[in-house]
């Protein structure tokens, strides 16, 4: 969907305001606290129904307001039909729920509402995936593959609870105690555990392998191509090809049985796998400098944004937060160059316009945010 | 809530022959020595019904399940009802299902095949895996209901797993 308009009713502290988009880039611009992510936040919670910063939904609401509500008016380019998304959270006594519509229906199923508007979405807190457990990386991965094929969170969450069923089983944490009866069960929780991992596991690789090449030129643009980047998938299991996967899950389960007998947890399987991303052939996480891991960081979602376009060879709208404040004025550009190419809709805040490079062959529209109000501004005109 | 409010409006004598009556029910349903189904003798109305296929073996979790296939009437052999589903993190094992029963069923060579009708969910399918690996070496045929799209629904409203299920457990025309 092409995004063409955005109006906010008392999200967060933006209690009326309506913004206009068109191709290109569009740059929100204003003092700390002004209210520049929450409209992205908005733009997100419309495409996910969550938010990215917290985990509910109530402090989405203005202060003291009781429904706060999102429309966003943009274009199905495949359909060639205008389409309108509409998203109300009510804050009630005890819980706050939403309320999703579509082109005037209600969509009760988040996963059915989920990716009418695409986006993907850079923060600065984005840094935890390079520099946090492989749990937070596997968590990027999975994301990313539930906005390709939905598909893969009810897999995930098969495979979490077969991993927590042998575990279970592991430590005789129930009645089924005679050794007979164990050894069949393990066989049993190692058999789904190896038929859904080996699903989970395919995907994940064919992910990291479809991203690889975007991965490393954009990284090379951003960065002015002195150091080389790499990113792998690490198996536990080293690398299998696909159809030995499902053979090898269980194979391995079954040799590492005692082993995890004694531990009384399952050590092997894709939720130990990692994501391994290298600048100069060491881990960035604890290698790379902050512009570095910025730079390597926006390249993955770049790249993920690249192979995510749909038929009608539409990217997602690419959100970026305050993505200027660690890249140096050169890397800034050369990022921007690279967009230019990559995304055909692009909204960026930031504390000053100038911070934002504007690419010669890319349309620009300013809006000037100060606390929740927005007001648009022509820059060529109207210098600041 | 809305029990209590009606107790606290209803006179004693009326709650203690309520109470004796539920006693009594409690005592009359018990559970058929050969299928483990509620019933009110020793055993049920379908495991002594000499019209039945008493060589076929449909396993369900709960009476509801059963009830279910009986309702439909497109069943005509016998049950067995588990109690429950493989459930670690509920704390339930073969132990905490009717299993001894089953495998007391098949020492005879009556039953012939075992129908595994569990739900297509993470309990259901480790249940279904059990069972089999429990079963198929006692030299009897184990075999699982197809699981799919709704028959009379819209293809396109199927929910995914579901869909997924319907193609890998496709069957050739
Ligand atoms: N539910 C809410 N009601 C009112 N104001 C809020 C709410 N949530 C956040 N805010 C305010 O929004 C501001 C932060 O907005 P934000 O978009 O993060 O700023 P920035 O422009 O720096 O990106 C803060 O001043 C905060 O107090
Ligand atoms: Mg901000
Ligand atoms: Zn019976």
């Amino acid at each position: 969907m092409r995004l063409s308009q955005l109006e906010l009713r008392n999200f967060r502290n933006l209690r009326e305001v309506q913004l206009t988009f068109g191709p290109g880039l569009t740059v929100l611009f204003g003092h700390n606290g002004a209210g520049k992510t929450n409209i992205l936040e908005a733009l997100y919670f419309t495409s996910t129904l969550r938010s990215f910063r917290c985990s509910e939904l109530g402090p989405l609401v203005l202060r003291g307001a009781r429904q706060a509500a999102v429309t966003v008016t943009g274009r199905d380019l495949q359909l060639g039909l205008d389409s309108k998304l509409h998203v109300q959270i009510n804050r009630g006594e005890r819980s706050t729920r939403r309320l999703a519509q579509a082109d005037g229906k209600t969509v009760r199923s988040a996963v059915d509402f989920y990716g009418r508007l695409r986006t993907i979405v850079f923060t600065p807190e984005d840094l935890t995936i390079l520099r946090g457990s492989p749990g937070d990386r596997r968590k990027f991965i999975d994301r990313a593959l539930f906005a390709r094929e939905r598909i893969h969170i009810s897999d995930i969450q098969a495979y979490e609870k077969l991993v927590r069923s042998r575990n279970h089983v592991l430590r005789d944490d129930f009645g089924g105690r005679t050794p007979a009866n164990r050894e069949q069960l393990l066989d049993t929780y190692e058999q789904g555990l190896a038929e859904v991992g080996a699903r989970i596991w395919t995907r994940r690789v064919d992910f990291i392998s479809a991203i690889r090449n975007g991965f490393q030129t954009t990284y090379r643009q951003i960065s002015g191509g002195k150091t080389a980047a790499e990113v792998r998938y690490k198996s536990g299991l080293g690398s299998v090809g696909a159809d030995q996967r499902e053979a090898a899950l269980r194979k391995t389960l079954r040799e590492r049985r005692s082993e995890d007998f004694r531990r009384g947890r399952t050590t092997t399987g894709p939720h130990r796998d990692d994501l391994e991303v290298l600048l100069d052939d060491q881990i960035a996480g604890t290698f790379a400098s902050q512009g570095q891991s910025r730079a390597l960081m926006l390249s993955l979602k770049l790249a993920e944004l690249q192979i995510s376009q749909n038929p009608a060879g539409q990217a997602p709208i690419l959100l970026l937060d305050d993505v200027s404040s660690e890249l140096d004025p050169q890397r800034s550009r050369q990022l921007f160059e690279a967009l230019q190419g990559l995304v055909h809709q692009c909204v960026v805040t930031t504390t000053a316009p100038h911070f934002i490079p504007l690419p010669a062959t890319w349309a620009a529209h300013h809006f000037e945010i100060s606390d929740g109000s927005v007001r648009k501004v022509s820059i060529g005109d109207n210098p600041k | 809530m809305r029990l209590a409010l009606w107790f606290a409006r209803t006179d004693g004598e009326y709650i203690k022959a309520l109470a004796s009556a539920l006693d009594e029910l409690q005592v009359k349903l018990s559970m058929c020595s050969r299928c483990c189904d509620l019933c009110t003798g020793e055993i049920c109305e379908r495991c002594s019904d000499a019209r039945r296929d008493q060589s076929l073996v449909c396993v369900v979790a709960q009476p509801q399940d059963r009830i279910a296939f009986e309702r439909s009437g497109v069943y005509r052999g016998v049950y067995h009802v588990l109690h429950g589903v493989l459930d670690p993190l509920a704390g339930i094992g073969p132990a905490e299902l009717k299993l001894e029963a089953l495998l007391r069923r098949l020492e005879g060579d009556v039953v012939t095949e075992v129908i595994v009708a569990t739900s297509p969910n993470v309990e259901g399918d480790a249940t279904a895996l059990y069972l089999s690996k429990l079963l198929r070496p006692l030299g009897v045929k184990v075999t699982r209901i197809a699981s799919g799209v709704a028959v009379g629904g819209e293809l396109e409203y199927a929910d995914m797993s579901t869909l997924r299920r319907a193609l890998s457990d496709r069957r050739s025309l």
